[in-house]
C-alpha cells in the first residue's frame, strides 16, 4: 500500500490537479455558504463539467466541491444564523451565539480547524480500514436505521434550551410536519389537503431557511427600532493554544461519530452534526455553556459533518453503494469516467484510487489554508449595517429556497416557516428541534414500518438484533437523562415545574 | 457606524462594478425576446424542464443529451430541474408552458401512471411527444450466492418458502408493479418491501436484508460486475444490451408483460407540428452521437429511440396497461 | 401565572387535535405494518400531553413578568413587506420586485443615504443575476409582465 500511496502522491502533486482541487473548494465553499444550495446540488451542478475531463481531475474537482460545501455551510451559520446547508444547522446554535458576543473570528477559526481535522481523519480511516468497515455498514438494515434515527431524535432533550417541554413539543411538531405527503410504506397521501405541492411532503430546507434566517431577519428588524439595539462587533481575539487543546478531545470524538454515521446508508452530515453536538455536551463539564456560545458546540458539529465526507466514501468506493444523495452523484461521475466502484476498483485501478485518496487529503489541507486566510474577509459581513444586511438576507432566503427545485411553493414554505419561527421565538420555543424532527422523522417512521413489513408484523425484530438493541438503549438513556435531571433540579429548587 | 457604512459602501460599489463587468463578459445575452417567428425556429435558447433532482439518473441523461443536441438545434438548451410530486410538478409546468417549442419537458414512465394512482390528473395526452430516448426493463436480481440460478428455480423455491422479501422503490412505483406482476404470473406469495427509491433497495439486497429486487439493470450493474448479485431475467421482449447474457422472462418460461422505466421528450400539446419535427430531428440525431451513447453505456442505461408517432403509440399502450394493472393490483 | 405558556399550550393542543382528527380518513392497511395513521397519532398524543403540562406550568409559574418593549409592529410590518414582495414576483418578475422590495425596506428602516439606497437596491438583484442565473444557471422567474 505504501508504494501505491507514494505513486498516488506523485500523481496528485501536479499543478493541474492541485489547481482543480482549489477551484473545487472555492466553488464548494461559495455554494455551501449560500442558503438553499446544498452539497448535492453543488456537486450535481459541476458534474457535467467533469465529463470532458480526465478521470482524476474530474473526480477531484467534485471532491473539492463536496468537501468545500460541507465546510462553507458553517460560515453563514456562524455569521448570520443562516445555515448554508442542513449539515450546519447544529453549528448555528453556538456559532451564532459566539458571533453575537463579538467572537466571530474565534468561532470561524474553530470551525475551520475542526472541519479540517474531521475531514482528514475520515479520509485516513477510509484509506486504512475501508473494506472492513464497509462490511459492517452493510449490516445496517431497517431496524438498525430505525434505532439510529431514534437515537438522533433522542438528543432533542439536549438542544431544548430553557424549557424541556417546549423543546419536546417543537421536536414533535417537526415530526408531525414530516408526516405530510405520501406515506413512505403504503403510498397514501397524508395531510396533503389535495395540494399537488404537498404530495411529496414539506421540503425541510426551506423550512430551515425560514426558521433560522427569515425569522432572525424579522427579529433584527424589530431590534433596529428598539432601544436595546446592539451593534455587532468583531473582536480581534484569536484562538488561544490553551483553548485549542481543550477542543482536541471533542474533535477526535466527533470525527469518529461523523465517519461512522457517514458510512451508514441513509444517514448523513446533518444527523452526525447533531449527534456530535449532543455527545460534546454529554462529555463537557460546563453543560450550561452550550447554546450560549461554547467553542465545543462549534467544534463538534463541524468536525462531525466534515468527517462524514470520508465516511460516505467508504461504502461508495469499496462496495459501489452510495449512502446518500451526494455519493449517488459521485457514483455517476465515477461510472461516466469508466471507473466501476466496488471491490475490483482497488485491483484494476489501484493507482487512480490512491491518487484520489491523496487528493482528498490535500483537499482538506487546502481547506484549512483557504478557511484561515478567508476569515478576515468573511467577518466583513458583520460590518455591514443591519439595515442594509436584513433586506439582502431576506432576498437570499427567497432565491435560495427557489433555486432548490425551481418551485415557487418552496418560497412560500420558507416565508410561512419564517413567520412561525418568529412567533416561536417570542413564545420561547427553540427552533432546532423542529429541524431535527423534520430530518429524522421520515427516516425513523419508514424504517420502523419497513422493519415490521420485513418481519411480517413481529416486533421482536427490534429486540433480537444486537446493533439495534445497543442503539435503542443509548437512545432511551440520552432522551431521559436530561429530563430526569431537569425534574430533580426543579424539585430541589422548590419550583413546581415538572419539566 | 458612519465610518463602517462608508467603508461598506465603497466595498459594495467596487464589487458591484466587478459583477457588472463579469456579467457583460459572459458571452451571450439572453435578452432576445423575439417570439414571433415560427419559421426561423429556434431563434432563442430552449429550456428543458427535468422534473427530477439534479444529479439523478434522469437529470444526467438529460444533461448528456442536451450537450450533444445543442449543435443540431443551433441554439443553447438550458436544463431546469423542477422537483416535487414524483415528477408531476415539473411535468405539469411543462404541459402548461407556452406551446412555442421553447419549453421542452423530459417525461418518464410515471406520466402514464399518475392518473391511475390518483396522484395527479396529468396524462401523456397533455403533451405532444418528440422522441423516446431511453428504456430500461425491470430485471429480477438476487444475491450471487442465492440457491437458485434461473427463474424456474426461483419460482420453485418461492413456492416452498412463501413470503420471500422483494425490495421495491416505493409502493406504486414502477418496480413495485413489476414485482407484483412476477408474483401474480408465477403464482407465488411475495413480501413486498418498499424503499425510498431503487438504490436503497439494492443496498438492502447486497446486505442480505431482502431476497430479491426487480429494478433496472442500470441500478444493479455495479453490483453485478462486483459479483455480489446476479440477474435471473429481464422483463422485455429482447435481451438488455447492458447484460446480454441474461435471458428474458419468456425465454425463461414465464410470460409476463414488458415492464420498465423510460425517459422521453415532449412539448405542450398545442405545439405546431413543424416545430415538433425540428426538435425530433435534432434530439434523435443527438442520441446517436458517440459521446451520448458512450455516456449511456458507462452509466448502464439502455438507449431506445422512438420517433414522435411511435412514442405516442408507446405511451398509449403504457397508459392502458398500467390502468388495468393498478386496478387489478388494487394499488390506488 | 405565565400567560404565553398557557396560550402556546392551547394552540399546540388545538393543532394536534386537528391533525389527529384528520387521521381518521386514513385507510387501515391490510399489511403487517402499523398503517399510515399510527405515527401521526403518536405524535399528536404526545403533543397534547406536553401541551397540557405547559398550561399547568403556566398557571403555577410565579416568576415576575419582564417588561417587553412594544416593537412587534415593526416585525409584522416587515412580514407584510415580504408578503407583498412574494405576491409581486410572479407579475413583475424577480429582479424588479427585488429592487422595489429592498428599496422599500431600506426606506422603512430609515436609511436616508441616497448612495446606499440606490446601490443596495440595484446591487442586490444584480448580485443574484450574476451568481444564481449566470454562474449557477438557476432559472429566475421573469414575471408574467415580461414574458
Amino acid at each position: 500500500m505504501m508504494s501505491l500511496l507514494t505513486e498516488g502522491l506523485a500523481n496528485a502533486l501536479q499543478w493541474q490537479v492541485l489547481l482543480v482541487i482549489i477551484i473545487g473548494l472555492l466553488i464548494g465553499i461559495s455554494i455551501g455558504s449560500l442558503p438553499g444550495l446544498t452539497s448535492t446540488m453543488g456537486v450535481a451542478l459541476i458534474l457535467p463539467v467533469t465529463f470532458g475531463m480526465e478521470a482524476v481531475s474530474g473526480i477531484l474537482l467534485l471532491v473539492g466541491v463536496y468537501f468545500g460545501s460541507v465546510y462553507g455551510g458553517s460560515l453563514t451559520a456562524i455569521l448570520i444564523n443562516t445555515p448554508g446547508t442542513p449539515a450546519s444547522a447544529a453549528t448555528a446554535l453556538d456559532g451564532f451565539a459566539l458571533a453575537k458576543r463579538g467572537l466571530a473570528n474565534k468561532a470561524l477559526t474553530v470551525s475551520t480547524i475542526a472541519s479540517t481535522i474531521g475531514g482528514l481523519l475520515s479520509v485516513i480511516v477510509l484509506i486504512l480500514v475501508a473494506p472492513q468497515l464497509a462490511n459492517f455498514a452493510l449490516k445496517f438494515s431497517a431496524p438498525e436505521s430505525f434505532a439510529l434515527a431514534l437515537f438522533g431524535l433522542s438528543i432533542v432533550s439536549s438542544i431544548s434550551g430553557k424549557s424541556m417541554s417546549k423543546g419536546l413539543i417543537a421536536g414533535l411538531i417537526g415530526l408531525l410536519i414530516a408526516t405530510i405527503g405520501l406515506d413512505p410504506i403504503g403510498g397514501f397521501p397524508r395531510f396533503t389537503f389535495d395540494s399537488m405541492d404537498l404530495m411529496t411532503g414539506v421540503n425541510f430546507i426551506p423550512v430551515m431557511i425560514g426558521l433560522f434566517a427569515a425569522s432572525e431577519a424579522f427579529h433584527s428588524m424589530e431590534n433596529l427600532f428598539s432601544s436595546r439595539q446592539v451593534a455587532m462587533k468583531v473582536e480581534k481575539i484569536k484562538l488561544k493554544w490553551q483553548e485549542f487543546k481543550m477542543l482536541i478531545g471533542t474533535m477526535l470524538r466527533s470525527s469518529g461519530i461523523g465517519t461512522f454515521i457517514g458510512m451508514i446508508p441513509g444517514a448523513g452530515a446533518d444527523i452526525s452534526a447533531f449527534v456530535a453536538y449532543n455527545e460534546a455536551k454529554r462529555f463537557s463539564k460546563n453543560k450550561e455553556e452550550f447554546g450560549k456560545g461554547a467553542l465545543k458546540g462549534v467544534a463538534a458539529p463541524e468536525a462531525a459533518n466534515n468527517s462524514v465526507t470520508g465516511g460516505a466514501m467508504i461504502p461508495l468506493l469499496t462496495l459501489g453503494i452510495p449512502g446518500d444523495a451526494v455519493t449517488a452523484v459521485l457514483l455517476g461521475a465515477l461510472m461516466v469516467q469508466g471507473l466501476q466502484p466496488g471491490p475490483m476498483l482497488f485491483e484494476t485501478n489501484g493507482p487512480i484510487v490512491y491518487t484520489l485518496f491523496v487528493g482528498m487529503l490535500l483537499a482538506n489541507v487546502f481547506m484549512l489554508f483557504i478557511g484561515l486566510a478567508g476569515i478576515r474577509l468573511f467577518t466583513k459581513v458583520l460590518l455591514i449595517p443591519k439595515a442594509v444586511l436584513i433586506p439582502m438576507i431576506i432576498v437570499l432566503c427567497v432565491v435560495g429556497s427557489y433555486s432548490l427545485g425551481n418551485n415557487y411553493f418552496d418560497v412560500v414554505v420558507m416565508f410561512v416557516a419564517g413567520v412561525i419561527g418568529y412567533f416561536l421565538k417570542k413564545f420561547e420555543f427553540p427552533a432546532s428541534p423542529i429541524i431535527l424532527g423534520l430530518i429524522l422523522g421520515p427516516m425513523m417512521e419508514s424504517n420502523f414500518r419497513r422493519s415490521l413489513v420485513m418481519s411480517e408484523g413481529d416486533i421482536s425484530i427490534f429486540f433480537t438484533r444486537p446493533i439495534t438493541v445497543v442503539l435503542l438503549t443509548i437512545a432511551i438513556i440520552t432522551l431521559f437523562t436530561p429530563i430526569f435531571k431537569a425534574v430533580l433540579q426543579n424539585k430541589r429548587n422548590g419550583k413546581g415545574e415538572l419539566l | 457606524m458612519k465610518n463602517s457604512m462608508k467603508k461598506f459602501l465603497g466595498l459594495f460599489i467596487v464589487s458591484t462594478l466587478i459583477f457588472v463587468l463579469a456579467a457583460c463578459s459572459t458571452k451571450e445575452s439572453s435578452g432576445n425576446t423575439d417570439n414571433s417567428g415560427d419559421k426561423d425556429y429556434p431563434s432563442k435558447p430552449v429550456t428543458l424542464i427535468v422534473p427530477a433532482a439534479a444529479g439523478g439518473g434522469t437529470d444526467t441523461t438529460a444533461r448528456a443529451l442536451v450537450a450533444s443536441a445543442e449543435k443540431f438545434l443551433g441554439k443553447s438548451i438550458g436544463v431546469v430541474n423542477k422537483t416535487g410530486g414524483s415528477g408531476s410538478v415539473g411535468m405539469t409546468e411543462g404541459a402548461n408552458a407556452k406551446p412555442d417549442g421553447y419549453t421542452v419537458s423530459m417525461v418518464f414512465v410515471e406520466l402514464t401512471m399518475f392518473e391511475h394512482l390518483g396522484l395527479s390528473p396529468l396524462t401523456h395526452n397533455d403533451f405532444k411527444p418528440i422522441a423516446l430516448i431511453n428504456l430500461d426493463p425491470a430485471a429480477l436480481t438476487v444475491p450471487a450466492d442465492a440457491p437458485y440460478d434461473t427463474v424456474e428455480e426461483f419460482i420453485a423455491y418461492a413456492k416452498e418458502n412463501p413470503g420471500l422479501k422483494i425490495g421495491n422503490a416505493g409502493t406504486g412505483s414502477i418496480w413495485h408493479i413489476a414485482a407484483e406482476i412476477v408474483g401474480a404470473e408465477a403464482g407465488i406469495e411475495l413480501n413486498h418491501v418498499p424503499f425510498e427509491g431503487a438504490a436503497p433497495a439494492v443496498t438492502a439486497l447486497v446486505g442480505g436484508h431482502v431476497d430479491a429486487v426487480t429494478v433496472s439493470p442500470a441500478e444493479v450493474k455495479t453490483q453485478l460486475d462486483a459479483g455480489n448479485l446476479k440477474t435471473l431475467a429481464v422483463m422485455s421482449d429482447e435481451r438488455s444490451n447492458i447484460i446480454p447474457d441474461v435471458p428474458t422472462f419468456s425465454e425463461a418460461g414465464l410470460e409476463v408483460s414488458n415492464i420498465g422505466t423510460w425517459r422521453g421528450l415532449t412539448v405542450p400539446k398545442d405545439t405546431p407540428d413543424d416545430i415538433v419535427a425540428t426538435l425530433e430531428a435534432a434530439f434523435m440525431k443527438a442520441a446517436e452521437q458517440e459521446e451520448f451513447t458512450s455516456f449511456m453505456e458507462n452509466s448502464g442505461l439502455g438507449i431506445q429511440l422512438k420517433s414522435s408517432n411511435e412514442f405516442q403509440q408507446f405511451m398509449d399502450e403504457n397508459y392502458e396497461l398500467f390502468g388495468k394493472m393498478i386496478k387489478d393490483l388494487d394499488l390506488h | 401565572m405565565k400567560i404565553p405558556n398557557i396560550i402556546s399550550g392551547v394552540v399546540v393542543i388545538m393543532i394536534a387535535g386537528f391533525f389527529y382528527s384528520l387521521t381518521f380518513q386514513f385507510p387501515e392497511t391490510a399489511t403487517q405494518d402499523v398503517g399510515p395513521a399510527f405515527m401521526p397519532r403518536v405524535y399528536c398524543g404526545l403533543i397534547v400531553l406536553l401541551g397540557g403540562l405547559l398550561i399547568i406550568q403556566g398557571f403555577r409559574d410565579q416568576s415576575k413578568k419582564e417588561g417587553t418593549e412594544r416593537t412587534i409592529g415593526y416585525a409584522l410590518a416587515t412580514m407584510g413587506f415580504v408578503l407583498l414582495y412574494l405576491i409581486l414576483i410572479p407579475y413583475l418578475g424577480f429582479y424588479l420586485s427585488t429592487a422595489l422590495f429592498v428599496f422599500a425596506l431600506l426606506v422603512f428602516s430609515k436609511v436616508r443615504n441616497k448612495m446606499a439606497l440606490i446601490s443596495v437596491s440595484l446591487g442586490t438583484p444584480l448580485f443574484i443575476f450574476v451568481v444564481f442565473e449566470k454562474l449557477l444557471k438557476v432559472a429566475i422567474p421573469l414575471g408574467s409582465l415580461f414574458s
